[in-house]
């Protein structure tokens, strides 16, 4: 019980006539970024609330921290952290004042709110704009300063709905790194919903992709993308014709083939030696330019996922 | 006092005298209503003031218009800027966020309609000065305070289940605005035209004049603290984090 941050059992919830999870289950070990990816609508939202203990399942059984969403929902609010779809801020007091704010909330002393306010903000290189107010600040150093509320109570388990929806590509980034150091450097197990397969690819240990409520896969990016296919390779030239094509369909290790008039990407579903694919090509006519061979993206995986479940 | 409840009213608190424009702003705001009644009344009606109702009606008005004011901006205006989310998703009980927020705006109320009181006396003593100070009946000043407290609470009830169906804070105080003035300003309409028929007031006159003022002010407390259990019951059963969190 103890290594297992989340135990999501047969979870089912409704909204009147709509069914937002259908028998969802998952087991989280603790320690790791989990990410839950799935498209808008999917249940992503649905299934923090009911985390927190903000909604209850309508069937099934959810613990976190090895504690039972529908009789401890207030112990374990007082033992996570969540950043959810927005900031949250107030953003006509100053960074300090909100963290001081939450550092209330859960009771730490004086000294060891402004410590511990000032450990957070230089990790994230704000400590010299404490007394600014907020509204001033940039998407992305607000949504930092939320991230740094969230661990204000050094929470054992942080939950995340799109940290990094809407930044740019520095304040994305930002977020990532502070996560990435969250998990290796104290332990803080983090579940985070995301429909950026980029950043999941670059960051969990674990992901699950949901939709409509049901689980479709959860594995490790690796695991699922061996799963679903695993390497793609894209040549580039001339002379590819619709019977080339058909020809390389009908071998047992392809998965799909793609064909423009100067380029062919062919989905493997296995790891294959480029040589002899060559070979055959250049048999057949073709004039290569450019071969290039690489592993699916999590994307990949996901777009064959949904378009299987349609 | 528990720690919680101290620690919503320290960011309430915090949160008032930061909005837009500041400390200084706020104060004004919320100081034209109360200037209203503190000086020009009390101005006009001289030493008279301490004797006439006046000073009782100034103790239902301010507290109202304050709430009007604080509490759409505290409830809907948290609302509005995605902040009861990540304030549900903490430790803290909905109890504590709803009482905290009540405890400011009605205090705050009761500290401007105070002051006003203060005011009022001194304008009133200062402009028509008798040679002696001149101090309010105690009847007035006891039905003074506790109407006070007893508006601000029942108007910062209905303001929180207003806020709580309103979008956004200018909606909830439109309506919060409408669902308190109106039946007010229809008491006063309806009580002024009844008055300009001669018989009528004179019946009127004669019921009040019968009426202890004491028993009076018993019966209005009654009625007004009957009202605030109830709106205030209302309000937290509606303060809920599942259904704040679906809405």
């Amino acid at each position: 019980m103890a290594n297992v941050a989340i135990r999501i059992n047969d979870v089912t919830h409704d909204f009147s006539s709509v069914r937002a999870l259908d028998g969802l289950s998952i087991e989280i070990p603790q320690g790791i970024i989990f990410g839950f990816l799935g498209p808008n609508g999917a249940g992503k939202t649905t299934t923090i609330n009911i985390l927190l203990g903000l909604l209850e399942p309508t069937s099934g059984i959810v613990e976190v921290l090895g504690l039972n969403t529908r009789t401890r929902a207030d112990d374990i609010r007082s033992l996570t952290g969540a950043l959810l779809e927005y900031p949250g801020l107030y953003e006509q007091l100053s960074a300090e004042d909100n963290l001081e704010f939450y550092g209330r909330i859960w009771h730490l002393t004086g000294v060891d709110r402004r410590e511990r306010i000032k450990e957070l903000l230089t990790q994230i290189g704000l400590w010299e704009r404490r007394e600014e107010k907020v509204v001033k600040w940039s998407k992305g150093m607000k949504q930092r300063l939320a991230l740094a509320r969230a661990l204000i109570h050094q929470p054992s388990l942080l939950i995340l709905d799109e940290p990094t929806a809407g930044l740019d590509v520095m304040g994305a980034t930002a977020i990532r790194n502070d996560l990435a150091n969250l998990a290796r450097n104290e332990g803080v197990s983090i579940f985070m919903a995301t429909h950026n397969m980029a950043e999941a690819e670059k960051l969990c240990h674990q992901v699950a992709i949901i939709r409509q409520g049901k689980l479709l896969a959860i594995g490790n990016p690796n695991e699922l993308r061996k799963q679903t296919g695993g390497w793609q390779v894209e040549v580039i030239g001339t002379g590819f014709t619709e019977d080339l094509a058909n020809v390389i369909r009908a071998r047992p290790e392809v998965s799909a083939v793609e064909r423009s008039k100067n380029r062919v990407v062919i989905q493997f579903t296995k790891e294959i030696d480029t040589a002899p694919l060559v070979n055959l090509l250049v048999n057949k006519g073709v004039q290569v330019e450019e071969v290039s061979k690489v592993k699916a993206s999590l994307e990949d995986v996901f777009l064959t996922l949904m378009q299987e479940e349609k | 006092m528990t720690n919680d409840l101290k620690t919503v009213i320290w960011k309430e608190r915090r949160l008032l005298f930061s909005q837009r424009g500041g400390r200084t702003q706020v104060i004004l705001t919320l100081s034209v209503p109360a200037a209203l009644f503190a000086i020009v009344m009390p101005w006009q009606e001289g030493s008279g003031y301490f004797e006439s109702p006046l000073a009782p009606i100034a103790s239902i008005f301010i507290p109202m218009l304050i709430v009007m004011i604080t509490i759409p901006e505290s409830i809907a205006g948290e609302r509005e800027r995605h902040t009861l989310e990540t304030l549900l998703a903490s430790r803290l009980s909905g109890r504590n966020i709803l009482f905290g927020k009540l405890i400011v705006s009605i205090g705050l109320a009761l500290l401007i309609s105070l002051a006003a009181f203060v005011v009022g006396f001194v304008v009133a003593n200062v402009t028509d000065w008798t040679g002696q100070l001149v101090f309010y009946s105690p009847m007035i000043a006891v039905a003074s305070i506790t109407l006070s407290f007893l508006v601000a609470s029942l108007s910062a009830s209905a303001g929180v289940l207003i806020s709580l169906k309103a979008a956004t804070v200018r909606e909830a105080q439109q309506k919060l605005m409408a669902a308190v003035m109106f039946p007010v300003l229809l008491l006063g309409i309806a009580g002024t035209f009844v008055f300009t028929i001669e018989a009528v007031r004179d019946q009127i006159t004669g019921i009040i004049d019968r009426i202890d003022p004491i028993v009076l002010f018993l019966v209005v407390a009654v009625v007004l603290i009957a009202a605030c259990y109830f709106l205030m019951r209302a309000a937290v059963r509606r303060f809920q984090r599942a259904r704040l969190t679906l809405d």
